[in-house]
């Protein structure tokens, strides 16, 4: 019976079955089949076909093939006057922009829907402005791009008059010399592009039109599709598979690697060999194709440009480079040096860093390029270091630079990348990596500091120095660099535990470990000292923000001595008499959680006047201002306490005009936003001491403002939460103390309701749970069903 | 639409060639065809805002036919399958109407990294179909279905009254073979 049916049947007959089998076994299974030999040859050269197949014939795909896809009437701002082609991927079509007095034709590529991957599509909605930016004469500009309704991708770029590069040389019969300057032309378009981190990843024939003028323009790029790539194998043996367009993509292309400059210069390497397919023999130019076409793209040259020069110098009669033998070692060390960079290019694509180093890779002359390349790493290590160092303590200083400091933490970040992109780069540039995501992190929102306060990105960025600098020391433990990066990391993280993650524990190990890797230096230098200080002050603090404040005694005053025992110089030193101001007022502020306000007062008065010395040191300080504000206010709070009311007003009057001042520079900054709420609090609690209720109030809603603001530009995290709460409670009391029970247990149902949120979350703290809240709810029920006077006259 | 004499003689046809007979299917096609055509020929000349989605096409054509109670739903996969002929000779003879205009554009690839049968025309494919349909008939009429057609899996399956699983196969080898019978060197 079977016997009957056609050999092509039975072939496919064993398709079928195979198909039951693991896609990668197929092969295999049907070779193993006791089948006649032809109808098993025959099967294995179908089943050769692969997913191409599956891509030549969709599902549905008959439409596009005939040419029927509707012609819209309009593409975004475009209105559709003409289809110039159409194609398996979708069709272009002539498009015309009215906008006023201006107008101009464009063709406009509409990719059909599943003809490219959504990770290519991806890319190239994220490369567009880049490809947007890319202006040269020999390159088609891309003007636009988006999606039509039907959610088809559209690129709409300039309408070039013109004709394939392969019907040109068969229309014109153009001359040798024509033809090698239309080559160097289409090379310095993708030169240009390769300085601008465009890899274009499909040069051919059919991508380089010649307009009217006779001047090449490269098309398409950016869109070439490595994504198909990987999904297609080629198929094996029978000569013709591959997705590529045939003989112009590199081998490792082929074997599913993405673009890189190095493909281009092969395919434009076969470009020259099909220009120049004809002439006369020319040992010269077939060494320039031979080395453009290297199967390893260590071989090649090494950028587009070394190629065009070449050609150049072939054509002006020089001897070239591709001739001389020697260098192929300089080459592939080249190459080897600069994976960083050409990897950098292809996959991230937009990294300034990398602009260096490939506009490097463009201009070098090949003896000189490692140590150019050597120099250039290290302008970018200076560059990176001195915008998020110099730069930006700098800026900060600027009225309004908010914005400004985004740019340059975005740029930072990107010098970062690319530096700690190779795993084998230096131990130091590592730990100068590491130390610079340290900085990044602290100016987008770990830090005390005036901050962009976005704690998510900041914990982000943290993560990566805590790669960074973990692998750097554990390498090296005894290397100084590593070790203190390592501790100026731990000190950060332990912040953000601390403050932004509620993570108290994981501080207060973060902060004792710190300690233990400056131990060595903690005396030599300011910085150090002044980390290893704030280490110890972190400790401290742990236990406060647990609700341990007796045990947070011990840790703050061997915070103190440790300073007092310092040499002057260092004691006098900016940075810790900062940090020293800071471990005075949290000290301070134990005794007073403590309730013992008089042992709170002196360590108080000295942070103020600390801060008020550092301030005639750098007059207009923000960070400064912020701590002086800070200490002030916290005198207020224990002469408050001391039922001093005068005198606390007066010290919160000053806070509160220097938190306003801050806010007034600088709306956007957080940092002046977080100070406001804090004594602003207390300027309410104090004013409703002394009977001014309705300034009292005032300055509650003042308050309260500044703290939503605060919560929504931390992506709603525990620790402003957490705070918000606090200061509702306070502000209920003032109600309360006013006499308006009804808005007072209003204030107080809201906080509850925040603290019961973090509790579902797991994250209340200890001093949440038995003082601030517990207070609370005590009040609420003895003063809120119905609103009442349930707490006697004040409380 | 067809006169109420014609409408029972649709479903009558319809019941025969669900019953198996190819006898009914190409009469039907003879009544049909030129209603469906001229629905394909509207896509094919843009007037409708499709993205070639041709089974929506005929999707809204039978949902059509079953709301002036012309048809049955039980009879859509059949149905479908004859709008897959239909729409087969209606591109065919666009393709070819298209090459005799003399202004008919060039053929451009946006993105030249495509397979090679990318490139072949619709008339190539036509006849690898009618190369394919003499060595197998049921394997062509599932790359009928499929590729002009773009019907689903399961409904091919209901017509041909076979599983799933088995026309899956039978479009994935029969795709295979057509891959192969475009290649260039088969001229």
């Amino acid at each position: 019976m079977a016997e009957s049916r056609p050999l092509d049947a039975q072939a496919m007959d064993l398709l079928e079955q195979a198909m039951d089998q693991p896609s990668g076994t197929r092969a295999d299974w049907i070779s193993a089949q006791e089948v006649s030999p032809p109808v098993r040859d025959r099967a294995l050269q179908l089943l050769g076909g692969g997913a191409s197949a599956a891509h030549a014939l969709m599902t549905g795909g008959a439409p596009s093939r005939a040419g029927a896809a509707a012609i819209p009437e309009r593409i975004g701002a475009y209105r559709i006057t003409g289809l110039v082609g159409q194609g398996g991927m979708g069709a272009v079509y002539r498009g015309e922009r009215a906008a006023g007095d201006f107008e101009h034709t464009v063709a406009i590529k509409v990719i059909r829907p599943g003809a490219l991957s959504g990770a290519l599509i991806e890319r190239f909605r994220r490369e567009r402005q880049t490809l947007a930016r890319l202006a040269h004469p020999n390159i088609a500009r891309l003007f636009d791009g988006g999606e039509t309704a039907a959610g088809e991708p559209y690129i709409v770029m300039e309408f070039v008059e013109g004709r394939p590069l392969a019907d040109w040389r068969d229309a014109e019969t153009p001359g040798r010399d024509r033809r090698l300057d239309l080559f160097l032309s289409a090379a310095s378009a993708l030169a240009f592009a390769h300085q601008n981190l465009i890899v274009h990843g499909d040069v051919t024939l059919a991508n380089i039109l010649v307009d009217q003028a006779g001047q090449p323009r490269l098309i398409d790029f950016g869109i070439s599709s490595p994504a198909l790539a990987s999904e297609v194998t080629p198929a094996a043996g029978d000569g013709r598979g591959g997705i590529h367009t045939p003989g112009f993509a590199a081998p490792e292309r082929i074997a599913g690697s993405p673009s890189t400059t190095l493909s281009d210069v092969y395919s434009l390497g076969k470009v020259l060999a099909w220009l120049t397919h004809g002439d006369p023999a020319d040992p010269e130019m077939a060494a320039i194709v031979a080395r453009a076409t290297a199967d390893d793209p260590a071989d090649r040259y090494s950028t587009v440009e070394a190629l065009r020069e070449d050609v150049a110098a072939h054509r002006a009669g020089l001897p070239v480079a591709a001739m001389n033998g020697g260098r192929g070692y300089v080459f592939r060390k080249f190459v080897t040096r600069h994976r960083l960079a050409v990897g950098a290019a292809a996959t991230a694509g937009l990294m300034l860093v990398a602009a260096l180093i490939v506009t490097l890779a463009a201009n070098a002359r090949a003896e000189a390029a490692r140590a150019e390349a050597e120099a250039r790493f290290q302008q970018t290590r200076r560059i990176a270091t001195t915008m998020l160092f110099d730069v930006y303590n700098e800026v900060s200083k600027v009225q309004g630079s908010t914005a400004a400091r985004e740019v340059l933490a975005k740029t930072g970040l990107e010098y970062l990348d690319a530096l700690t992109a190779d795993p084998d780069a230096p131990l130091d540039v590592r730990v100068e990596a590491g130390r610079g995501y340290v900085r990044l992190a602290q100016v987008t929102g770990s830090g005390q500091q005036s901050q962009l306060g976005k704690a998510a990105d900041a914990n982000v960025l943290l993560k990566k120095a805590d790669a960074v600098l973990s692998r750097a020391y554990a390498e090296a433990p005894e290397n100084a660099a590593a070790r203190r990066a390592l501790a100026d990391l731990r000190i950060e993280q332990s912040g953000v535990n601390l403050y932004n993650n509620s993570e108290i524990d994981l501080a207060r190990r973060q902060a004792i470990e710190t300690q233990k890797l400056l131990e060595p230096f903690a005396r030599l230098d300011a910085e150090a000292a002044r980390i290893y200080a704030t280490a110890i002050q972190a400790e401290g603090d742990a236990w406060g923000w647990d609700g341990e404040y007796a045990r947070s005694l011990e840790p703050f005053q061997r915070a103190e001595a440790f300073i007092a025992e310092l040499p002057s110089n260092l004691r006098d030193d900016t940075g810790v008499m900062k940090a020293q101001s800071a471990i005075l007022r949290l000290h301070a502020e134990a005794y007073q959680e403590l309730k013992n306000p008089a042992a709170a007062l002196p360590p108080t008065d000295r942070a103020v006047a600390i801060n008020e010395t550092l301030l005639a040191r750098a007059p207009g300080s923000p960070e400064v201002t912020r701590k002086l504000a800070l200490s002030l206010w916290y005198r207020a709070v224990i002469l408050s306490a001391l039922d001093r009311d005068r005198e606390a007003l007066a010290s919160i009057d000053r806070s509160v005009a220097l938190a306003r001042g801050l806010r007034a520079r600088d709306a956007a900054d957080r940092g002046a936003t977080q100070v406001l709420a804090i004594v602003g609090e207390v300027r309410a609690m104090v004013l409703g001491d002394l009977g001014r209720f309705a300034e009292a109030y005032a300055m509650g809603d003042e308050v309260l403002a500044a703290h939503r603001q605060i919560v929504a530009a931390s992506d709603n995290a525990a620790g402003p939460r957490r705070s918000m709460a606090a200061t509702i409670k306070s502000l209920g009391g003032v109600y309360y103390n006013g006499g308006r029970y009804a808005a007072a247990c209003g204030q107080w149902q809201d906080a509850r309701n925040i603290y019961e949120g973090l509790a579902r979350e797991g994250r209340l703290t200890g001093h949440d749970r038995k003082e601030a809240m517990g207070e609370m709810l005590e009040w609420m029920a003895k003063a809120c069903s119905p609103p009442r006077r349930g707490l006697g006259p004040a409380i | 639409m067809a006169d109420g004499g014609g409408d029972f003689h649709v479903r009558a046809l319809l019941a025969e060639w669900r019953g198996g007979s190819r006898d009914a299917r190409d009469r039907l096609f003879g009544i049909l065809y030129g209603e469906l055509s001229q629905a394909a020929a509207a896509m094919l000349r843009g007037e409708r805002n499709v993205s070639l989605a041709v089974g929506d096409l005929v999707h809204e054509t039978i949902l059509k036919l079953i709301r002036l109670n012309e048809i049955d739903w039980q009879d859509r996969a059949h149905f479908l399958a004859l709008t897959s002929v239909m729409m087969r000779r209606a591109l065919v003879e666009h393709v070819r109407a298209k090459r005799r205009d003399k202004r008919d554009h060039q053929k451009v690839e946006l993105i030249t990294n495509i397979p090679d049968a990318g490139n072949a025309d619709l008339d190539e494919i036509n006849d690898a179909l009618d190369r394919l349909s003499r060595i197998d008939r049921e394997r062509a009429e599932v790359v009928e279905m499929r590729y002009f057609g773009g019907m689903e899996i399961a409904d091919i399956a209901v017509v041909l009254g076979l599983s799933e699983s088995t026309v899956k196969r039978r479009w994935q080898a029969a795709r295979l073979w057509l891959y192969e019978a475009l290649q260039p060197a088969h001229g």
